[in-house]
């Protein structure tokens, strides 16, 4: 049986593996030539040659500053109307949630009942709390619902893009809070906290995109 | 290795914050290529690339006052220019590109077809989010549990889609079948 791609990975990048797992692998036929030709993709890749950008794109960032009504996202006038919008939003997403279990916008519904506890063994260690991997799961449940949606216009009214661009950075903050905090240290409830604000910011993500994805929508 | 991260001195790091022009521009020519080239390789689309390196560098002119030098400015730059990235792959617009000619422009353009524009090739041909979590790991050196954090998902999603992008890269690159067990696609994830 050839070794599993998922454990020569481990290997080769010399994370933590199952005893088992470890030995299943290297006891396998071709288990030495498997390895090098993951480590050699691995160089292959990073030696792809660096792109020069668009010299063009300089003109376009520099007309953003010099012309506030032009932008494609004037930033600081939309993140201040979509941080309002987006308190809204995810105001009335929370009470739906808390209310009702149901959120029920023109399009398809947005179920918010928690999904099932799956436990990946060696992803969460024993102390991590169920409802921390509820959140966890909840996101990514909603992450795989916002690809879901099958059509999002091009054009959109300036509320809904405010809305958006609000949302989507408050997300980017909360990723990242939790990616740099994760390395110094942040501790768990404070995870939590983000976790579950970043589920409520994604519920109004949907929200927002299911409305927008109707015909006639916002 | 990723592109080495220009260093930023300090004076100029100074002029940027007080918002001077000339200032963001030195940033833009140290730093664009690295963006770019990052976004290019993330999602497969010049033109989706020309917009976050628009979109990465209106929010770094934007938020450079409040740059506290935790982390150095390249990869402060980078970690803004990521999530610009699964912004657009989050949108689901990228699957939906239609861009793409630029290895067969090359190649017209009498560039020798060798082993690097096939692997160019193929990656471009992988999955959009199959191919994010192989650039972030394998190149840029993200840990599977901060892509997981990154992209909503968890470590293991991120390992599985590893796994799969190789299996696939190797398909695509020496015509041999996938592990059936790692499909490509999952089906009831919507995931391809």
């Amino acid at each position: 049986m050839h070794p599993r791609t998922e454990d020569l990975l481990t290997i080769r990048d010399g994370e933590p593996i199952d005893a088992a797992a470890l030995e299943r692998a290297r006891t396998a036929p071709g288990f030495a030539v498997e390895l090098e030709r993951l480590e050699r993709m691995r160089r292959r890749l990073a030696d792809l040659p660096p792109l020069e950008a668009p010299a063009e794109v300089w003109d376009r960032i520099r007309a953003v500053g010099d012309t506030p009504g032009v932008p494609r996202r004037p930033w600081g006038q939309w993140l201040a109307r979509g941080a309002l919008a987006a308190a809204v939003a995810v105001a009335a997403i929370a009470y739906f949630v808390r209310s009702a279990e149901v959120v029920t916008p023109s399009g398809p519904p947005v179920v918010t009942t928690p999904a099932t506890i799956v436990t990946h063994a060696p992803d969460v260690a024993p102390v991590v709390p169920a409802s921390y991997i509820q959140l966890v799961e909840e996101s990514e449940r909603l992450e795989r619902m916002l690809a879901d949606i099958p059509y999002q216009r091009p054009m959109m009214s300036g509320r809904t893009a405010s809305t958006i661009v609000g949302l989507e950075d408050r997300i980017a903050f909360i990723d990242e809070q939790l990616t740099y905090g994760a390395a110094g240290g942040l501790q768990m409830p404070e995870q939590r906290a983000l976790w579950s604000e970043r589920v409520d910011l994604m519920n109004a993500l949907v929200y927002v995109r299911l409305g927008q994805a109707e015909p006639g929508g916002f | 290795m990723p592109q080495p991260l220009p260093q930023v001195d300090a004076a100029l790091l100074a002029r940027a914050q007080r918002g001077e022009r000339d200032a963001h521009a030195e940033l833009y020519e140290l730093f664009s290529s690295i963006v770019y080239t990052l976004a290019r390789r993330m999602l497969a689309s010049t033109a989706i690339a020309e917009d976050v390196l628009q979109e990465t560098f209106v929010e770094v002119i934007r938020k450079i006052g409040s740059y506290r030098g935790d982390a150095e400015l390249g990869f402060w730059i980078k970690r803004i220019a990521i999530n610009k990235c699964l912004m657009h792959l989050r949108s689901g617009w990228v699957s939906r590109r239609t861009d793409g000619p630029d290895l067969e422009q090359r190649v017209a353009r009498g560039e020798r077809l060798d082993e690097r524009i096939e692997l160019e090739r193929a990656l471009e041909a992988l999955p959009d989010t199959a191919r994010a979590v192989v650039w972030l790991h394998d190149v840029e050196g993200h840990t599977h549990q901060e892509i997981g954090r990154m992209m909503g998902y968890t470590a293991s999603f991120s390992k599985s889609q590893l796994a799969r992008a190789h299996e696939r890269l190797r398909s695509l690159l020496e015509g041999e079948p996938e592990e059936s067990e790692t499909a490509l696609c999952t089906p009831e994830l919507k995931i391809c």
